[in-house]
């Protein structure tokens, strides 16, 4: 299935908001499966039940307090930081606070804090300014953390083109964002 | 229940949320607190006696002006801590430099004003009670932003009961300010602040069970 980025999600949020049903129901389906994933790794020790049982209150949570969501502000954040409050009140209320340290729950929501995403949707379009198979190709060497024999095996080349390719590319990834700062200064 | 039925009920139960949605919310729930809170004081206490000449004095409108300004600062916290992972650090500075400035005034007072004139200007005759017509005077706003925050969603509790406290002491303080006698400064910055921190304890006190969610 595929992943929806923030600025998806953000848009189906504004639009729901807006009080646009298919939307709102597109966006529910989508972060159901997100928090099933979310959680699911986090509660590997836990009967699935657990999990359903988060994801639906973590869906109620949105539905009811959606009022606090700020427009001018990353969805995924707000969105992430509600479901992680709702897990530290799952430990807290199941007693499980000895297999879950405090200062891990601090980092788990990190991938999805606010610089986290905007430096992600940074990368992503910078990925997206290369041609399709070279930007796949960053991606999953170092990004994804695939190995570059297994990247060359995949894509049908051989391990040096896959070298040089993350390595121009990058090149190229860094010039843009050169050109685009010293356009800002 | 499946999850596929939770999210058709939650779909077909969508209505429109409009900007400023949150704002306007606790704007509306703070008018009958404060309302209720000043009509406690008007009609529980009395306004004070000699109002009329006490508006030309400017140490009333210093010792109305400091809550309410702390009451207008915490509205602003109020809205950062009311969403998720909001954390008001500018409007905490905001008002301890507000009370250094008072601190600073209340000195002031007592530099040019005689030394027999210190116990009337320091505990004045209603130091011990102060505190607890403020406490008082706090419940109906303080009642308004649980409600308020029961609709929003505060992820540090503790936080975010304290704030509630603290506002509402604030707004009290504000009322009571109308019923007040005292016209020290130092009276202000000691037992007014000690009845608005109190607040602030009992809405950290309570804050698991009336905010949780």
């Amino acid at each position: 299935m595929k992943q929806l980025t923030e600025p998806e999600l953000k848009a189906l949020m504004l639009s729901s908001l807006d009080g646009n049903e298919p939307a709102y129901r597109c966006l529910l389906d989508m972060l159901r499966h997100l928090l099933v994933n979310y959680y699911g790794r986090r509660l590997a020790r836990s009967a699935p039940a657990d999990v359903d049982d988060l994801v639906q209150d973590t869906l109620l949570a949105l539905h009811q307090r959606r009022i606090t969501y700020d427009r001018g502000r990353p969805f995924t954040a707000w969105f992430f930081t509600i479901a992680r409050h709702k897990l530290v009140d799952h430990f807290r209320r199941s007693g499980d606070r000895q297999n879950v340290g405090m200062e891990m729950l601090e980092d788990m929501a990190d991938e999805y804090r606010e610089d986290a995403v905007s430096a992600g949707m940074d990368v992503n379009r910078l990925l997206a300014s290369l041609p399709a198979w070279q930007g796949e190709m960053i991606r999953q060497v170092r990004l994804e953390g695939h190995s570059v024999a297994d990247t060359a095996m995949r894509s049908g080349r051989s391990e040096a083109a896959v070298k040089i390719n993350v390595f121009r590319g990058i090149q190229a990834m860094a010039a843009k964002l050169r050109g685009e700062r010293s356009e800002d200064g | 229940m499946k999850t596929d039925d939770l999210i058709n009920r939650l779909a077909s139960d969508l209505r429109p949320v409009p900007r400023g949605a949150l704002g306007r919310l606790l704007f509306f729930v703070l008018i009958p607190g404060l309302a209720l809170s000043a009509a406690m004081i008007l009609f529980g206490h009395g306004p004070r006696p000699d109002l009329a000449t006490a508006i030309h004095l400017p140490a009333f409108w210093v010792k109305s002006i400091y809550p309410l300004a702390l009451t207008v600062i915490g509205i602003t916290a109020l809205m950062v801590v009311a969403r998720p992972g909001g954390r008001p650090r500018k409007a905490g500075l905001a008002s301890l430099a507000l009370y250094l400035v008072l601190v600073a005034l209340g000195m002031w007072q007592l530099r040019v004003a005689p030394a027999e004139d210190y116990p009337r200007l320091i505990f004045g005759i209603s130091a011990w009670i102060c505190p607890f017509i403020i406490v008082a005077a706090a419940l109906p706003v303080f009642a308004v932003i649980v409600f308020f925050l029961r609709r929003s969603a505060p992820t540090n509790l503790p936080l975010a009961g304290l704030i509630a406290g603290l506002v509402a002491g604030s707004g009290g303080a504000w009322t009571y300010s109308w019923g007040c006698i005292e016209n020290g400064l130092p009276f202000v910055a000691l037992w007014y602040t000690l009845g608005i921190a109190l607040c602030g304890m009992l809405g950290l006190t309570f804050s698991r069970p009336l905010l949780r969610w």
